[in-house]
């Protein structure tokens, strides 16, 4: 294993990528990411004041000091501690599956022959704590905000499930590091694009990226189920969205293209970095390109058109497997 | 393990800790409309005058709940021998039940559709 | 499916195009000499004859008395729109745009300060294009 630092693989990949340093400097980049490409396709120039020399990257942290700064309001109309809690759960419990997932060989805290179920798994359970912060903030935007996020969760779940269990089942495993050293001849996306396209689709619905920005839709419910915060909380409310997006893409970067492949160590790393890009990207574009759709539509498109998809892509799987 | 727990106790306690030293740090001056529900319009008054939408509570209680109770059974299963063992003659009582309620459902499926009409 | 694609492309297309905003406190649109933007009074041209008030849809225009006697119209600038109602009903052009439309005030009473209407007073500082 040749990393450049005394600290073992499972240190770096607490601290530094996946771990801690990865998630907060995921948010400050995608945010700014975001905001910018989504600026550059509408020909204008996106956050430009902070930093100009770096092409404003440092936004989003001057928003984030500023939030810290802020007034923290708890209302008196709900249970206080649970209000100031939920958030800080909901981040938590969003970032909690990139302890399975590899970042390199070596680079993963907990390897596991089941790791990226496991981690599947998790980013779906959690998604009930979006419900949980959003009914005790008490509020009639909210409520709405937290139908709109279970039914859209209920509807991305199966697909996503049967995306991943088709790739699982073409791989034979679910151990991260198994997984990409059985890409070493195709990459997953040329084996199975079917589970791809689920994948990704998935991944819009999952993180509501337009078009599937239901429950914050802006202009009908205010902000959906992170409408009664602000300040410190209000970054971690809507940061959990930004997490999920990095936990997904970091998923669908080990089982479909590749991982860490054609190298290892540090440089493994950083093309794991560069994969993500391609599940983060078309999701930052989407916002500049699609309408938003009606949260019956969403519906039935997860539980119709995205639902027989998968089924294809597992029985795609299922054939493709049978015949190597 | 200790990679584990190491990322766990870290990350909640950057969390918490941004909390705690921006709510130091931070004005402090409450009033009443801050702390009060926010309501897109005028003041609240008077009583709740607006009908809650309860009919999709049944189907966020099937999310949360029986998704999860019975994901956690499936991992049960698979996972432990005896359980892995048992596993055939459970899918099989399992296809079972799925017929016998697909079988009712077709058997009442007219009057179903009638009761919603006329009910 | 293949609009998705082409969706896609001509996003990506777009974000190598020039912006087509401009950055504004550093670079100010040029509208031209003849923009009409705020409002200033002639006072040796004025003749009182309160046509302008009379026009004006946001009763924006109101006389008040000056220290030589005769009255002269002051806008309230918080209702102002810059229709140019009353600069065109002005019997004798007393009334005129002047080519800046970004000045400021720093104080909310904008009604009270009829001397606002000086035409000197709404030049631009030297070097830029508006008073800000």
């Amino acid at each position: 294993m040749d990393l450049l630092f005394p600290l073992s693989g499972d240190l770096i990949a607490a601290l530094v990528f996946p771990g801690v340093l990865g998630i907060f400097g995921f948010l400050v980049v995608a945010i700014w990411l975001e905001r910018k490409l989504v600026a550059r396709v509408q020909w204008r120039f996106g956050p430009l004041y902070v930093s100009k020399p770096l092409g404003g990257l440092l936004q989003p942290v001057a928003d984030l000091f500023k939030l810290v700064f802020s007034e923290l309001v708890l209302p008196r109309h709900t249970n206080r501690l649970l209000f100031a809690a939920t958030p800080i759960l909901l981040f938590f419990a969003e970032g909690l599956p990139v302890v399975f997932i590899a970042a390199a060989p070596g680079v993963v805290m907990a390897p596991h022959p089941y790791g990226l179920a496991i981690a599947v798994v998790l980013v779906l359970l959690v998604a009930v704590l979006v419900v949980a912060m959003a009914w005790i903030e008490a509020d009639k935007f909210t409520y709405i905000g937290a139908m709109r996020e279970i039914l859209l969760t209920a509807a991305y779940e199966v697909p996503l499930l049967l995306a991943a269990l088709a790739m699982f089942l073409l791989y034979g495993t679910a151990d991260p590091h198994k997984v990409v050293e059985a890409q070493s001849g195709l990459w997953g996306v040329l084996l199975n694009p079917l589970a791809f396209v689920v994948y990704l689709v998935a991944l819009l619905m999952a993180t509501t990226r337009f078009p599937f920005e239901i429950p914050e839709a802006e202009p009908e419910v205010v902000l959906g189920p992170y409408t009664e915060y602000g300040s410190t909380l209000f970054i971690y409310a809507f940061g959990a969205n930004y997490v999920k997006l990095y936990v997904l893409s970091l998923l669908g970067a080990v089982l479909f293209l590749g991982g860490w492949l054609p190298a290892a160590g540090v440089l493994g790393v950083l093309i794991t970095l560069a994969k993500m890009g391609v599940f983060v990207l078309p999701a930052m574009l989407a916002r500049a390109i699609y309408p938003r759709y009606r949260i019956d539509q969403a519906l039935r498109i997860g539980w119709g058109q995205l639902l027989a998809l998968s089924a294809a892509a597992v029985l795609w799987s299922l054939l493709a497997a049978w015949i190597w | 393990m200790v990679a584990v727990v190491l990322f766990i106790a870290l990350f909640l306690a950057a969390l918490v800790l941004l909390v705690v030293v921006g709510y130091l740090f931070s004005p402090k001056r409450p009033s009443e409309t801050k702390e009060r529900r926010f309501e897109a319009g005028g003041p609240p008054y008077g009583p709740v005058q607006r009908r809650l939408l309860m009919q999709y509570f049944g189907y966020v209680y099937l999310v949360t709940v029986v998704e999860a109770a019975v994901g956690l059974a499936l991992v049960a299963v698979l996972t432990t021998d005896a359980g892995r063992a048992a596993l055939a003659p459970l899918a099989a009582a399992l296809v079972v039940v799925i017929a016998a309620v697909v079988a009712v459902v077709w058997r009442y499926f007219k009057l179903l559709a009638d009761v919603r009409r006329w009910g | 499916m293949i609009t998705h694609v082409k969706l896609f492309a001509t996003a990506v297309k777009q974000i190598f195009q020039r912006p087509l905003t401009v950055r504004w406190p550093e670079e100010r649109r040029d509208y031209g000499d003849r923009f009409r933007g705020f409002i200033v009074n002639d006072r040796s041209k004025c003749v009182s004859c309160q046509l302008c008030e009379a026009v004006c849809p946001a009763k924006a225009i109101k006389f008040h008395l000056e220290a030589d006697g005769r009255r002269y119209p002051g806008i309230d600038w918080g209702r102002c729109i810059l229709c140019g109602y009353c600069v065109d009903a002005c019997p004798t052009g007393s009334l005129r745009h002047v080519n800046n439309g970004e000045i400021v005030w720093t104080d909310l009473n904008v009604y009270k300060k009829p001397l606002e209407m000086d035409p000197d007073d709404a030049v631009p500082l030297p070097g830029t294009k508006s008073l800000v």
